[in-house]
C-alpha cells in the first residue's frame, strides 16, 4: 500500500473513531422526556411458538417514532405523545399486526405483539427499484427480498453463501474450493455477449466495486469483493432481477441489481451481540479417481518397487490413491462483535469481524521443510468493521452516515488450468515415473513438491461510505440526497523464490521471478431525487399519486500499475529490484455517468396501482456519433384481495402485475476510439496496434416484460409466487472479429446482436405446522431458463479461450450463448477407429473422404502391440455449426469436426427446497438443497486429461487397463481391438477429437445447508445478564446427488472464479478444470446478546 | 499522452454539472494514442521502433510453428496442437498454434506497411522527424523482413486494411510476396547509404540476400518438388557478396543480425516455449540436453561429418539460444555464415567445386577443410542444417532435398504433398469475407 494512501486511510480511521465515540456518548445519554409524553414498552412473540422475534419494526405510523426489537424480542419507544396512538408491528415473514394503547405522561405503558407467520407479505415496505419507500404490492414487477436475520444461525460466512439458493433465478456459481474464492453471480441468465453479466451492486444507496479482487498464480482462488461485508451487519438484501424492474438504474442494470442494506441501530440502551464460529472444512475425494499405472520395462518396475513397495508384473496396472495425501482437513474460525443503541435523535450500529480460516491445501505434510523456502499457504484473512449512524435533529431532517472497511489477506497455491499448478500437476503424474526425487511421478513441468514453493498472496484495503440526508419539508414532499465512495486497494504478488526447483525438475526460471500489481479501484456516486406523494378523493375513489424525480452521477476510476521479471542473483532477495529482465506496466481509466429519472405512481383505493416513467443516461463509453439513451418503464398491480371485498379464507390473498421496461449495458470507456497501444522495441519506445473503434457505439438495450402472480392460501399459510418474464438485448455488443491481417488483432465491440431469453420462476411457501410447540415451514422455489443467441449480426462463432483448443464453450447464433461444441464419435459404427488412409480429394483443397475400416483391418493392425497415441477415432462430420452432414471425419479426413453441438452449460431447471422446524421450545432445526437440472451439461476437462493425455494423463484405472492391453505383447488382437474400442467411445479426448468423451449431463442436487440450533432458555441465561444465547451446529456442502453419466469432480467447478468481463468470464462456464474440490464445512457457532 | 475526449449529451443533462463547473463526461486516456497522433511527427520514430518490436514478435511466433515439424525440434510437451505438427499435419487451419502465430505475423505486416507509409508522408512534407533517411531504411527493412517471413512460411495471405477484408493472393501468386519483400529492401539498402549507417546497410543487404535465395527455393518447392533443389540465384548471390564485403571493410560491424528480445520489450515466444515451459525442445537428433537450468547440460549428437567430432556449430548455436535466463535468446535472422551458404551453393549449382569449397570452408571455424572428402550436396546440406540451426529455413531444405523427419506420420501432408506450408488460420477465415464467401457487391 502506498504510504499516501496509508495515511488516507488512517485518517478516514481516525475520523472513524472519533464519530465512533460521539455515537457512544450520544447513545448513553439519555434525553429526558418531554412533559406530555410518555414511553411503550413491551415483546414480540412468534404466535405459534412463543419465540421472541428480534429485528422486529415497531412504530406509531406518521410519527416518525419507532424502533426495531432486539434478540430478546424487546422494545422501547420513547417520546411517545400523550393519548391514545396506534402502534404497528412488522417483519418479513409474519403478518403485520396494528394495536391501540393510551400513553400516559412520564409513565411507560406495556404493549405485547403475537404475530403470526405469513407466506406472503404484500405490503413489505422496499425501496430499490422504486425510489421510495413503497409497499410490495404496489410493484408491477418482482422484488425479492432476503431478510438477513432469519440467517443469523445458518452456516454462512459470506454475502455469496448469503444469497445462493434463496431466490428464484438468483444463482451463486462458485468455482473451486481454494480458500476464500468468491462466487459469480448471476440473475435471469446472461444478458449481454460482451459485457460483465453481473448484477450491478449498490451498499447504502452508493453503488459498489464489483471486480474481482485479483490473484496471481491461476483464476479459481479470486476472492470476492462482495465477501468484504460481514453478513452480521447485514439488515437486509433487495433483488431486482431485470429490466422490467431496474429501469431507473439505467445503463449497467441489465443484469439486475442487488441493494445491500446494513443494520443502522435502534432506540434504546446498548444492545451487544457476540458471534463465534469454528469450521472444519473438508475436501470430499470420493469422485475425484485414483491414480493407476503400469510397467513397460524392467526399469519402470524398479521404480514402481521402489516408490510404492509394490512388485508389479510389466502392463499389470496398479492402484494408487494420491490426492488425499495432499489434502487435510483445515479450520476456520470466526469472531464478530457489534453494539446498537441509541436515542430518538441519534441511533448507532457498530460492528467487527475477524476470520480467519485455513483450507485443506496441505502438501506441505508429505516432505521434510526445506530452508529458505516457505510453502504455499491456502488460507484467507479479513477484518471488517462497519459503523451506522442515524442523526434526526429534527422531524423533518434526516441524516444516515454509513461506513465499512474490510482487509483481507489471502495466499493460495498455484491454480486452475496451471501447469504449474500444485494441485493440477499431482493429478497429472504417472507413477512409473515416481522416484525420491520426483515424488508423485510428474511427466512435465516441475514436481509437485517445487510447485508447492510458489507464493501468491493479496492484500485488499476496501472503505465503502455514504451520507444521506433526508429533508421532509412537509408531510407530502421529501427530498433525498446520497453521496458516497466505494475505494479499494489491493496489492497482488506472485513469487518464486531463488531456487525454488528443489528437484532439479523443472526447468522454468529457476532463479527465481516476481510479480507485483498495485490496483486501486473508486466509485463515487451522487445521487439526489424527490417524491411528492398526493393524496386525494374524488367520490367514491382513493387516490395516492407518487410522483418521482431524480438523477444520479457515478465516476468510476482504475488504476493499475506493477512490473515483473525473472532471475534473483541469489537466495533470500525477493523484490523487483533485485531482479533481471524487469518489466513495468501501467494503465488508468476513468468513466463518467450521469442519469436522470421520472416516474408516476397511481393508486386506486389502494388495490390498483399503475406506474410510468424512464431514465436517460449519459454515458463517457458512448461513441462520439452517439448522445444519450432512454429507458422507459411501465407496469401495473392489481390485487383483488385487498379489494372487492374479498373474503376467501382458502384463497386468502391474491395479486396479478405486469411490468415493461428497458435497461441497458453500456460498452468499456475506450471501446469506441481507434488506439495505439505503447509497445516498446529493441529501437527504443514504439507503438502498435490497440482498438479498431467504433465511432457509432451506443448501449446495448435490453427490454424485459414480465407478468406474474402470488396467491396466499389458507390465511396466507402458504403462498404461490409465480413469474413469466420475457428479456431482447437488442443491439447487443458483440465482440466483431475483423480481419486480422488488417492490423488490429482485437475483436470490436460493435453493436449488431440479438440475445433472446425467457423464463418462469416459482416460490412455494408453507407452514404445514403451526403449534406451540412445533412449527414447520417448508419452501421450494425453480426457475426455468431458456437463453439463445438470435443473431449475431453476421459475426462468425466466438469461441471462448482463444486459439486454446480444450475450451469449448461458443458464441453461436440459433444457440445458448456458451453452448459447447466439439468432436462427436460416431458411435453408430461398430468400430468408430481411424486406421485407413483416406481418399484424397480431387479437388486438394478439399479433405480427404475417411475410410471405415473392416474388422479384418481391425484385427490385422492390432496383430501386435499398439500405443492409443497411434489411431484416432472417427467422429461425425458437420457442414456448420451443429449441422451435421452424413460424413465421417478424423485427423486427417473430413470436415467439420470440432462442430458437433453438444450441449449448453445452463440448466433449464435450478432452484432449491428446504424446511425449517422448530421444537421443542428451543430447537430449531433447518436446511436447504439447491439443484440443477434439465439439458445440463458440463465440460469434465480434468477428465479428459487425466483419461486420454499422453504425456500428463493416461492415469486412470480406466486408462491404465486399457493402455496396458494395447500395448502388452501377450495380448491377442481381439483383446486389443475391444480395448481400442472402448478407448475411442470412453477415453479418447482432446485434440483432434476436442470435446469428445467429456462434456456430459451433470444434473445435480446439492445438500447445501443444514443447521440446528438451540436456544438456551431465557431463565437460564438471564443470571448472567445475558438476553439471549444460542449454540448451532451447522454443515455446508455436506452431500451431491450427481447424474451417473457424469464422471467428473463437482459439476459447479469452473476455470475461472469472479472476473472481470469480457468472453471468458462470461461464457467459459460449467467447464471443470483442475480445481479443488468444493469442500464440505462442517461448524460450531454461538451467539450471546445482551 | 494524455486526450480528453468529450461526449456530446442532452442539454438539460449536462446543464447542470455545467452550472457546477465540472463535466464528468470527460474521458482521460493516457493509456495508448488515438489514431491522429500516430501521424503526428513525433511518433515517427515510435512507430518505427513498434514496427520492429512486432516483426521480431512475429518472427519468434511464426518460426515456433515453422520449425517443430522440421529436425530441428522436437515435440516433448503437452499440447496437442505441437503434437499435431511434429506429425507432419500443417495444414489445419484449427491448429491453435497456426491460430496464434498468424494473427501475430498479420498485426506485424500491416504496421510494416503503415510504418512505411508514414515516414514516406512526413519526408514528402518536409516534416523534421529527426534522421529521415534512417528512420526510412529502418521502416523499410523491417517491412521487407515480415514480407519474406511471410513467403517462407505460408502457403497464402491476404492483405486487409483494418475492416476492409482482401482477398487472398493464391498460392501461385506467393513468389510475389518476396518480389515485394526485395521492394523494400530495395528501398533500405539506398536510405541506409544516403544515411551513412552501415550497419543497417549490412542487415538490409542480408536479407535482401536471404530473401532472393528463399525466392528461388520457393520455385523449387512450388507447386511441386521438382527439379534440381540447388538454388542460384544472382541477386542473391551478389547480395551476399556486398554484404561480406562490407563486414570485411568495417570492423566495427557485427556478422548477425539478430532479432532482439528483452523482458522490457518484447519476448521470445520460442524461447519460452522450449526452455521455460519446455513443452518442445532442440531436436535430440542434434543434441540432448540434460538437468534442467544449466546451459553446460548439453551434450551435442550430431558429429561433424569430417572430423567425426561433436559439431562445435550445433554446439554454440544452442548454448546461444539458452542463454539470457532461458527466456530472450535473440533469434538469429541472417549471419555471414548464410551468406557464404547462399554462394556455396550458388557454386555447387554451377559446379564450380573451388569457390564451393572456399565458401564452405569460410563457414568451418577450427574444422578441417573441405576438398570432397564426402559428396558436396551432402556437405552442404550438413553445413546448411548446423550453421542455419533455428533460422526458419529447415523445412523448405528438407522439403528440397527429400529429407523427412522420423514422427511425420505417412499419411501426414509432409510426407503426401511435400513443399506444404501453413494455411492461413481459422480466425482469418472466419472474419475475411473473401475466404467465407460473405463479401457483398
Amino acid at each position: 500500500m502506498s504510504g499516501s494512501m496509508s495515511a488516507r486511510l488512517g485518517s478516514v480511521a481516525r475520523k472513524g473513531g472519533f464519530i465512533a465515540g460521539l455515537a457512544f456518548a450520544f447513545g448513553l445519554m439519555a434525553f429526558p422526556a418531554a412533559a406530555q409524553t410518555g414511553q411503550i414498552v413491551g415483546q414480540v412473540r412468534d404466535a405459534a411458538s412463543q419465540r421472541p422475534l428480534e429485528a422486529v419494526q415497531v412504530y406509531i405510523p406518521g410519527s416518525g417514532i419507532g424502533a426495531l426489537t432486539n434478540a430478546a424480542g424487546r422494545f422501547l419507544l420513547l417520546n411517545v405523545p400523550v393519548g391514545e396512538t396506534t402502534v404497528q408491528a412488522e417483519i418479513v415473514g409474519y403478518r403485520q399486526a396494528t394495536r391501540t394503547v393510551t400513553v400516559t405522561a412520564g409513565g411507560a405503558t406495556t404493549l405485547d405483539f403475537n404475530l403470526e407467520q405469513t407466506a406472503i407479505q404484500l405490503d413489505q415496505i422496499v425501496v430499490t427499484g422504486a425510489g421510495v419507500a413503497t409497499e410490495k404490492k404496489k410493484l408491477g414487477n418482482t422484488i425479492a427480498t432476503i431478510d438477513a436475520s432469519s440467517l443469523d444461525n445458518a452456516p454462512i460466512t459470506d454475502f455469496s453463501q448469503l444469497i445462493a439458493g434463496r431466490e428464484p433465478g438468483v444463482v451463486a456459481l462458485p468455482s473451486s474450493g481454494y480458500t476464500g474464492a468468491g462466487a459469480q453471480i448471476r440473475i435471469r441468465g446472461s444478458s449481454s455477449l460482451s459485457q460483465l453479466n453481473e448484477p450491478v451492486v449498490y451498499i447504502d444507496g452508493i453503488r459498489m466495486d464489483r471486480s474481482a479482487i485479483g490473484m496471481a498464480g491461476g483464476d479459481q482462488a479470486q476472492p470476492s469483493r462482495l465477501d468484504d461485508i460481514p453478513p452480521e451487519s447485514i439488515e437486509r438484501v433487495e433483488i431486482l432481477k431485470g429490466a422490467a424492474a431496474a429501469t431507473l438504474y439505467g445503463t449497467e442494470a441489465s443484469n439486475g441489481v442487488i441493494q445491500i442494506f446494513t443494520k443502522k441501530g435502534r432506540a434504546g440502551s446498548p444492545s451487544f451481540t457476540l458471534q463465534s464460529e469454528w469450521t472444519a472444512v473438508v475436501a470430499p475425494t470420493g469422485r475425484i479417481d485414483p491414480h493407476s499405472d503400469f510397467a513397460r520395462s524392467a526399469e519402470e518396475q524398479q521404480r514402481i518397487a521402489e516408490r510404492f513397495g509394490r512388485n508389479v508384473g510389466l502392463y499389470e496396472p496398479f492402484v494408487e490413491d494420491l490426492i488425499p495425501g495432499i489434502l487435510s482437513t483445515g479450520f476456520g474460525q470466526v469472531y464478530s462483535g457489534s453494539v446498537s443503541g441509541g436515542s430518538d435523535v441519534f441511533q448507532y450500529f457498530v460492528s467487527g469481524r475477524y476470520t480467519d480460516e485455513n483450507g485443506p491445501f496441505d502438501m506441505a505434510q508429505q516432505f521434510d521443510p526445506v530452508e529458505g523456502l516457505e510453502p504455499a499457504d491456502d488460507t484467507n484473512k479479513r477484518m471488517n468493521t462497519t459503523a451506522n449512524f442515524t442523526i434526526i435533529p429534527s422531524s423533518k431532517v434526516r441524516i444516515g452516515i454509513s461506513t465499512l472497511y474490510s482487509e483481507l489477506n489471502q495466499s493460495s497455491p498455484d491454480n486452475g488450468n496451471n501447469i504449474y499448478g500444485a494441485y493440477s500437476l499431482t493429478l497429472f503424474s504417472q507413477m512409473r515415473r515416481a522416484t525420491s526425487s520426483n515424488y508423485y511421478g510428474a511427466p512435465a513441468f516441475a514436481t509437485s513438491r517445487e510447485t508447492m514453493y510458489q507464493q501468491n498472496t493479496t492484500e485488499s484495503s476496501h472503505f465503502a461510505g455514504s451520507v444521506n440526508v433526508g429533508f421532509t419539508p412537509t408531510d407530502e414532499f421529501r427530498l433525498d440526497g446520497t453521496f458516497g465512495l466505494d475505494f479499494a486497494s489491493d496489492d497482488i504478488v506472485g513469487y518464486r523464490p531463488y531456487g525454488w526447483g528443489v528437484d532439479g525438475f523443472t526447468g522454468s526460471t529457476p532463479d527465481g521471478d516476481r510479480f507485483v500489481q498495485e490496483q486501486r479501484n473508486r466509485e463515487l456516486t451522487a445521487d439526489l431525487k424527490g417524491s411528492w406523494i398526493k393524496e386525494f378523493e374524488m367520490g367514491d375513489n382513493f387516490f395516492e399519486n407518487t410522483l418521482l424525480f431524480g438523477g444520479q452521477g457515478f465516476v468510476s476510476q482504475r488504476q493499475n500499475a506493477g512490473g515483473s521479471g525473472s532471475a534473483f542473483p541469489g537466495p533470500g532477495l525477493a523484490t523487483l529490484s533485485a531482479i533481471d529482465n524487469q518489466s513495468a506496466f501501467e494503465n488508468f481509466l476513468r468513466i463518467g455517468q450521469i442519469g436522470g429519472y421520472l416516474q408516476n405512481q397511481l393508486g386506486w383505493n389502494d388495490w390498483i396501482f399503475t406506474t410510468i416513467g424512464g431514465r436517460w443516461d449519459a454515458n463517457s463509453a458512448f461513441g462520439e456519433d452517439f448522445s444519450t439513451q432512454f429507458y422507459p418503464k411501465a407496469s401495473i398491480s392489481i390485487v383483488p384481495s385487498q379489494g372487492l371485498g374479498w373474503q376467501n379464507e382458502t384463497f386468502s390473498t391474491f395479486r396479478v402485475r405486469a411490468a415493461l421496461g428497458q435497461s441497458g449495458l453500456q460498452p468499456g470507456a475506450f471501446d469506441a476510439l481507434t488506439t495505439y497501444n505503447p509497445q516498446p522495441g529493441p529501437g527504443g519506445p514504439g507503438v502498435q496496434p490497440g482498438n479498431l473503434g467504433n465511432p457509432d457505439l451506443a448501449p446495448e438495450v435490453s427490454t424485459e416484460w414480465e407478468i406474474g402472480t402470488e396467491v396466499g392460501l389458507w390465511n396466507d399459510r402458504a403462498s404461490i409466487d409465480f413469474t413469466y418474464w420475457d428479456r431482447t438485448v437488442k443491439d447487443a455488443l458483440v465482440d466483431l472479429q475483423y480481419p486480422v491481417t488488417g492490423g488490429f488483432t482485437s475483436a470490436q465491440l460493435t453493436n449488431i446482436g440479438e440475445v433472446k431469453a425467457h423464463g418462469l420462476e416459482v416460490a412455494l411457501r408453507g407452514a404445514a405446522v403451526q403449534r406451540e410447540d412445533l412449527t414447520l415451514t417448508l419452501f421450494a422455489n425453480a426457475a426455468y431458463l431458456s437463453e439463445e443467441v438470435t443473431d449475431m449480426g453476421g459475426a462468425p462463432p466466438i469461441k471462448t479461450g482463444g486459439s486454446y483448443s480444450r475450451y469449448r464453450n461458443f458464441i453461436v447464433e440459433g444457440y445458448a450463448p456458451g453452448s459447447f461444441f466439439g468432436a462427436e464419435i460416431a458411435r453408430d459404427l461398430q468400430y468408430p477407429i481411424n486406421i485407413m488412409t483416406p481418399v484424397p480429394n480431387p479437388d486438394p483443397s478439399l479433405p480427404a473422404t475417411c475410410v471405415i475400416p473392416t474388422e479384418a483391418d481391425l484385427l490385422a493392425y492390432f496383430a501386435g502391440p499398439v500405443n492409443p497415441s497411434s489411431f484416432k477415432p472417427l467422429a461425425i462430420g458437420n457442414s456448420g455449426f451443429g449441422t451435421p452432414d452424413g460424413t465421417i471425419s478424423s485427423n486427417n479426413c473430413g470436415g467439420g469436426r470440432e462442430q458437433s453441438y453438444l450441449g449448453k452449460p445452463t440448466p433449464d431447471w435450478q432452484g432449491s427446497f428446504g424446511f425449517s422446524l422448530s421444537f421443542l421450545s428451543n430447537w430449531e432445526l433447518s436446511a436447504l438443497a439447491e439443484f440443477k437440472a434439465g439439458n445440463f451439461y458440463v465440460q469434465d476437462l480434468t477428465g479428459m486429461f487425466r483419461r486420454s493425455h499422453s504425456l500428463i494423463g493416461r492415469n486412470t484405472p480406466q486408462s491404465a487397463r486399457l493402455a496396458a492391453i494395447m500395448q502388452n505383447p501377450a495380448s491377442s488382437p481381439q483383446e486389443r481391438l475391444a480395448a481400442a474400442n472402448e478407448w475411442v467411445r470412453e477415453v479418447e479426448a482432446l485434440a483432434p477429437m476436442v470435446g469428445t468423451n467429456g462434456i456430459k449431463p451433470a444434473d445435480f442436487v446439492k445438500f447445501r445447508e443444514l443447521s440446528l440450533t438451540y436456544r438456551v432458555p431465557s431463565d437460564f441465561i438471564a443470571q448472567f445478564g445475558l438476553n439471549t444465547a444460542t449454540i448451532s451446529l451447522g454443515a455446508r456442502n455436506f452431500g451431491m446427488w450427481v447424474n451417473s453419466q457424469y464422471p467428473g469432480m463437482d459439476p459447479e467447478g469452473n476455470v475461472h472464479g469472479r472476473c472481470n468481463g469480457g468472453t471468458d468470464c462470461n461464457f467459459l462456464q460449467s467447464t471443470e478444470a483442475f480445481g479443488m474440490p468444493i469442500p464440505a464445512r462442517y461448524s460450531l457457532s454461538t451467539r450471546i446478546t445482551f | 499522452m494524455k486526450t480528453t475526449i468529450r461526449s456530446r449529451v442532452a442539454g438539460s443533462l449536462l446543464a447542470v454539472l455545467a452550472l457546477a463547473g465540472c463535466d464528468i463526461l470527460d474521458v482521460e486516456n493516457p493509456n495508448n494514442l488515438v489514431e491522429e497522433s500516430i501521424r503526428n511527427q513525433a511518433a515517427a520514430s515510435a512507430v518505427v521502433n513498434g514496427s520492429e518490436a512486432l516483426v521480431y514478435s512475429a518472427i519468434s511466433n511464426v518460426w515456433q510453428v515453422y520449425l517443430l515439424p522440421t529436425d530441428d525440434l522436437v515435440f516433448i510437451g503437452s499440447r496437442d496442437g505441437w503434437l499435431e505438427l511434429e506429425l507432419g499435419n500443417l495444414s489445419n487451419p484449427n491448429n491453435e498454434f497456426i491460430d496464434a502465430a498468424f494473427p501475430a505475423v498479420a498485426e506485424a505486416r500491416w504496421m510494416a506497411d503503415e510504418a512505411v507509409e508514414i515516414i514516406d508522408e512526413h519526408i514528402a512534407e518536409g516534416n523534421d522527424i529527426g534522421d529521415a533517411d534512417l528512420l526510412r531504411a529502418r521502416a523499410n527493412l523491417y517491412a521487407g523482413l515480415i514480407y519474406m517471413i511471410i513467403g517462407e512460411t505460408m502457403e497464402d495471405f491476404a492483405f486487409s486494411d483494418k475492416t476492409e477484408s482482401g482477398p487472398p493472393v493464391g498460392p501461385t501468386n506467393m513468389q510475389g510476396v518476396f518480389d515485394d519483400a526485395v521492394g523494400y529492401l530495395n528501398t533500405a539498402v539506398t536510405a541506409a547509404q544516403a544515411a551513412d549507417n552501415e550497419a543497417v546497410e549490412l542487415q538490409a543487404l542480408m536479407i535482401r540476400a536471404r530473401a532472393q535465395h528463399s525466392r528461388a527455393v520457393w520455385g523449387k518447392i512450388k507447386p511441386s518438388i521438382s527439379g534440381n533443389p540447388l538454388v542460384n540465384d544472382a541477386g542473391a548471390s551478389a547480395d551476399a557478396m556486398a554484404a561480406l564485403a562490407l563486414l570485411a571493410s568495417n570492423s566495427a560491424l557485427t556478422p548477425t543480425y539478430s532479432a532482439v528480445y528483452d523482458g522490457a520489450t518484447i519476448g521470445n515466444s520460442m524461447a519460452s516455449w522450449i526452455n521455460d515451459r519446455k513443452e518442445n525442445n532442440i531436436d535430440s537428433t542434434l543434441v540432448v540436453i540434460a538437468g534442467n537450468a544449466a546451459p553446460d547440460g548439453i551434450q551435442v549428437v550430431l558429429m561433424d561429418p569430417i572430423d567425426d567430432v561433436e559439431d562445435p556449430v550445433v554446439d554454440s548455436r544452442v548454448r546461444a539460444f539458452r542463454s539470457d535466463g532461458l527466456l530472450y535468446p535473440n533469434l538469429d535472422l541472417a549471419t555471414a555464415a548464410m551468406m557464404n551458404l547462399i554462394l556455396a551453393e550458388a557454386a555447387l549449382e554451377a559446379e564450380d567445386s573451388d569457390d564451393f569449397a572456399m565458401y564452405i570452408n569460410a563457414t568451418r571455424g577450427g574444422l578441417t577443410d573441405f576438398s570432397g572428402q564426402i559428396a558436396e550436396q551432402d556437405m552442404l546440406i550438413h553445413a546448411r542444417r548446423v550453421n542455419l540451426l533455428l533460422m526458419g529455413t529447415r523445412l523448405h531444405d528438407m522439403y528440397r532435398f527429400g529429407i523427412t523427419d522420423s514422427h511425420w506420420l505417412g499419411t501426414s501432408v509432409a510426407i503426401t504433398a511435400p513443399g506444404t506450408l501453413f494455411p492461413i488460420s481459422i480466425m482469418e477465415i472466419r472474419a475475411n469475407c473473401y475466404l467465407n464467401g460473405t463479401c457483398s457487391g
